[in-house]
């Protein structure tokens, strides 16, 4: 054993590198502490994401004929198509929660301050990635919530004043929805995006290694911050099983609940309701409350001051203080911004109830 | 422009060429502008291919909606036209919703687009309300399709409609 | 600030789990032996460990209602009864039940009828209709049966029985109070399409069969006198391919009937429904059980968990030109 290790590693010279990267030290006071396995679990989902998404690819039939049928057919008629599918369904709704609670956890412990700023950027990129997945994700089915959300959503971008027409024919491949659409929203979704997560993803996890995890807040902390675990095995040890817990619940869920599949898509029907995804609700709700030629603010300025800032975040929050109820400004817009979320949330889906 | 000194390589290995050290901040303006011709030689095509058609301007065309005679001279009546049309490279049943109305008891005649403006879904007549109403966010309309209240923009669109030989046909 | 960010994630996982369950909530067991009412439109198979024609099964206390209200086909005629329909199934069989008002017992069907001098031939008999679609099926999804026959046109040309798309076929379960009724099965048959909107003719054609089926009793001379008649019954409006004897003039009083169809059970596709259909107080319960999947391709195939759009329609000692349906699209879902 030892010599064939031996033998690939005079040929590939891997071996340095790849036990530098395993042997990494991490301080102990991270070590099986939930919040910190949040980043580890949201790269677990997506793996979970891309494992399935592969399996899905090779049935699936990106055209408006034959979308929707082969859908049905993984999800009715071939061997575990509904877990697979039910897992993909599940899991990104998990991408989108653990991304969250991982931005969360950055944000109450300062984690984007000097130098750590572009780790910071790379993830918001990397959310605003993986709420592109879930757009793009549900056109797919070609079946009635697919076609009228992707409707809706891309009249959202047609609201934009002066280029709104140009992002709508752009996202929609022409003036319809349609078969061109089909396909962009396909190939963005198996392969653009895909591709571009992976690579920030990458870039995410360098940055990480190279400034090592930030500063601990708390004094029960910082008293263990001179303690070291390497990180394999101890610390993915603690990802692994997590991530496995995770992928129980996917199945549990998908068990529980199949992954829905609607009637296919109607362009005539005048009485379906459309539903974004639950964690566009909020958005969605939003909506409501500028009616016109107010629309826009819903549509886009608000969207565009949401992202903004938090792309500023760590630009303007310089100071070095770290510990949040140390900083009242930065803990309440964030609170202040939760609950809006989640009490719009709360009124669409009563709405839809 | 100065090229950063490229550290001493270890003795056992031997020198970096003397040439070549001094030709340093060309060569690196060289393969900036190759690879940066490169980018742009990638770039420029692929976002024309990846625009595509998208931008086609609009076509028109005329749709049958159906008979006069047949046609309730007070009501607000759903007519679903299928037309064919070409989506892509294929070859489809286009299908989509008017709603045709007369003010003068069937002489002549008007036609909205279904589409509701704000976001794209498709109104309902409500007779008894007298009004269209759209499903999502409770646009209404009056039966001319002005706005009444909610959140549409701008009135439905009208679209112009002509008499041929008995039938009505309206221009989509 | 541990705590909080636990309570934040507590409650977005909490948010979770509710959105993906949510919809799903169960209809709860009815109780003192009144099956549950289900959701609106909504036909609710209950699994089983086996199915049966039988109209008392105990199953049927469990099984949610679906009401459905019926209206005249044609725009000038009257609403129809209210139709109660349950389904159930087991690892092979969709057994459905449906009840409706109907105050006659009609079993006339093109039946023959001797007034002393001459033959008259008429009479129609009372029915329920499924149709299913075969495969997917868009606009029947959203539209239900206005995407067929029914749809709100205001052209009386568009009222063509078929479809523009050439692939799309309909399921049908034709169960008759006297053709099919008599012989324990409901006829399985198929809409076709029929592309051209121009063509009124029917697109209804039987589902393929190797024997049986009815028969018409006619001898085809001019005029037309029946070909068989019932060994016994001089009134009769049923005749069985096993009782026929061939027609006699001379048995025939005036007022004397003979029925106008010879039955017998088609063997083939054409009789993949078993049925049992039962009269009384006014009312017909008619039970109609076929395989999930037959493997004809001239058949809906069904597959538990897959909701499936369907129509129904019922018709009191009418024809086609007044068989009231069902206006809204009705779900066959799982359970």
């Amino acid at each position: 054993m030892n010599r064939i290790f031996k033998w690939i590693d005079e040929r590939t010279g891997l071996s340095g590198p790849v036990r530098n990267f395993l042997n990494y030290p991490v301080p102990k006071y991270v070590h099986r502490n939930f919040l910190y396995t949040l980043g580890g679990l949201t790269l677990m989902a997506f793996l979970f994401q891309i494992i399935t998404g592969i399996l899905l690819a090779f049935y699936y039939d990106p055209s408006t004929e034959g979308a929707y049928n082969s859908v049905d057919y993984i999800s009715f008629q071939l061997p575990l198509g509904w877990l697979v599918r039910g897992v993909h369904h599940y899991g990104s709704s998990a991408m989108v929660i653990l991304v969250s609670l991982h931005m969360l956890r950055t944000y109450y412990f300062s984690a984007y301050k000097k130098p750590r700023e572009l780790n910071w950027l790379t993830g918001v990129l990397l959310l605003f990635l993986v709420l592109a997945f879930g757009f793009t994700g549900y056109l797919l089915p070609w079946d009635q919530k697919g076609y009228w959300a992707t409707k809706v959503g891309t009249e959202i971008a047609g609201s934009v004043p002066l280029i709104g027409n140009f992002l709508i024919r752009i996202m929609r491949g022409g003036e319809n929805l349609g078969q061109a659409t089909l396909t962009r929203f396909y190939a963005g979704h198996i392969l653009l995006l895909p591709a571009s997560v992976a690579i920030l993803i990458v870039a995410h996890i360098f940055q990480l290694r190279h400034h090592g995890i930030a500063p601990a807040i708390t004094k029960k902390a910082q008293a263990q911050a001179k303690t070291f675990i390497p990180f394999f095995p101890d610390w993915a040890i603690t990802d692994t099983a997590a991530g496995l817990g995770l992928l129980a619940l996917l199945v549990y869920m998908t068990w529980a609940n199949h992954a829905p599949l609607e009637f296919p898509a109607d362009p005539t029907s005048n009485n379906y309701i459309p539903r974004p995804e639950w964690y566009f609700m909020f958005y969605f709700q939003l909506l409501k409350y500028f009616p016109g030629a107010l629309e826009p603010i819903a549509t886009i300025l608000i969207p565009l001051f949401l992202f903004g800032s938090m792309i500023l975040l760590p630009f303007v929050d310089r100071s070095e203080e770290r510990r949040p109820w140390r900083k009242p400004v930065t803990t309440l817009v964030s609170l202040f911004y939760i609950i809006v979320i989640i009490v719009f949330t709360v009124l669409a889906m009563a709405a839809y109830a | 422009m100065a090229a950063p000194k490229l550290p001493p390589l270890p003795t056992d290995k031997g020198v970096w060429d003397e040439h070549t050290l001094s030709r340093r901040g060309f060569l690196e303006a060289t393969l900036g502008a190759l690879a940066g011709l490169g980018t742009l030689l990638v770039a420029v095509p692929s976002v024309r291919f990846l625009i595509g058609n998208s931008l086609e301007p609009s076509t028109t065309k005329w749709v049958e909606l159906g008979k006069v005679a047949d046609l309730p001279a007070a009501a607000v009546t759903q007519v679903n036209y299928s037309t064919r049309a070409t989506d892509a490279w294929r070859q489809v049943t286009q299908r989509g919703t008017v709603y045709v109305s007369s003010a003068d008891g069937g002489t002549t005649f008007t036609a909205l687009d279904g589409t509701c403006t704000h976001l794209g879904c498709i109104v309902q007549w409500d007779e008894g309300k007298g009004a269209f109403i759209c499903p999502c966010h409770s646009g209404y309309y009056t039966r001319e399709g002005e706005v009444i209240s909610g959140p549409p923009p701008h009135r439905l669109r009208q679209l112009a409609v002509k008499v041929q030989d008995g039938t009505l046909l309206a221009e989509i | 600030m541990k705590r909080l960010l636990l309570a934040e994630t507590l409650a977005l996982s909490l948010a979770f789990v509710v959105a993906a369950c949510g919809g799903a909530t169960p209809t709860a067991p009815g109780q003192g032996g009144s099956a549950p009412a289900g959701k609106p439109n909504t036909l609710t198979a209950v699994k089983v460990d086996a199915t049966s024609v039988d109209a008392a099964a105990p199953y049927w206390a469990q099984s949610p209602k679906l009401e459905v209200t019926t209206s005249g086909a044609a725009p000038d005629k009257p609403a129809g009864p209210k139709v109660t329909i349950q389904a159930a199934y087991d690892g092979q069989y969709i057994v459905i039940r449906s009840e409706w008002a109907d105050a006659t017992n009609s079993l006339q069907d093109d039946t023959w009828t001797w007034d002393g001098k001459a033959f008259t031939q008429g009479g129609e008999q009372d029915f329920i209709a499924f149709i299913w679609p075969i495969g997917n099926n868009a606009t029947f999804a959203s539209k239900g049966c206005a995407a067929t026959c029914h749809n709100s046109s205001a052209k009386q040309d568009e009222w063509w029985m078929g479809s523009d798309s050439a692939d799309v076929n309909y399921d049908g379960w034709f169960w008759m109070a006297a053709r099919t009724n008599a012989v324990s099965y409901t006829d399985d048959i198929r809409w076709v399409n029929l592309t051209d909107p121009k063509d009124m003719g029917s697109p209804r054609v039987d589902d393929a069969k190797d024997s049986g089926g009815p028969e018409e009793n006619t001898d085809g001379a001019t005029p037309p006198a029946p070909k068989f008649m019932s060994a016994k019954d001089m009134q009769a409006l049923i005749l069985l391919e096993a009782d026929k004897v061939p027609f006699d003039q001379k048995m025939l009083v005036a007022g004397g009937t003979v029925p106008g169809f010879v039955l017998a059970k088609p063997v083939g596709s054409l009789g993949d429904v078993e049925a049992k259909g039962v009269w009384a107080d006014g009312k017909w319960v008619v039970v109609q059980r076929r395989l999930l999947n037959t493997t004809h391709p001239d058949d809906a195939v069904l597959i538990p968990s897959k909701p499936l759009p369907f129509g129904v329609a019922v018709a009191d000692a009418a024809g086609n030109l007044d068989h009231k349906i069902a206006k809204d699209v009705l779900t066959l879902e799982w359970k």
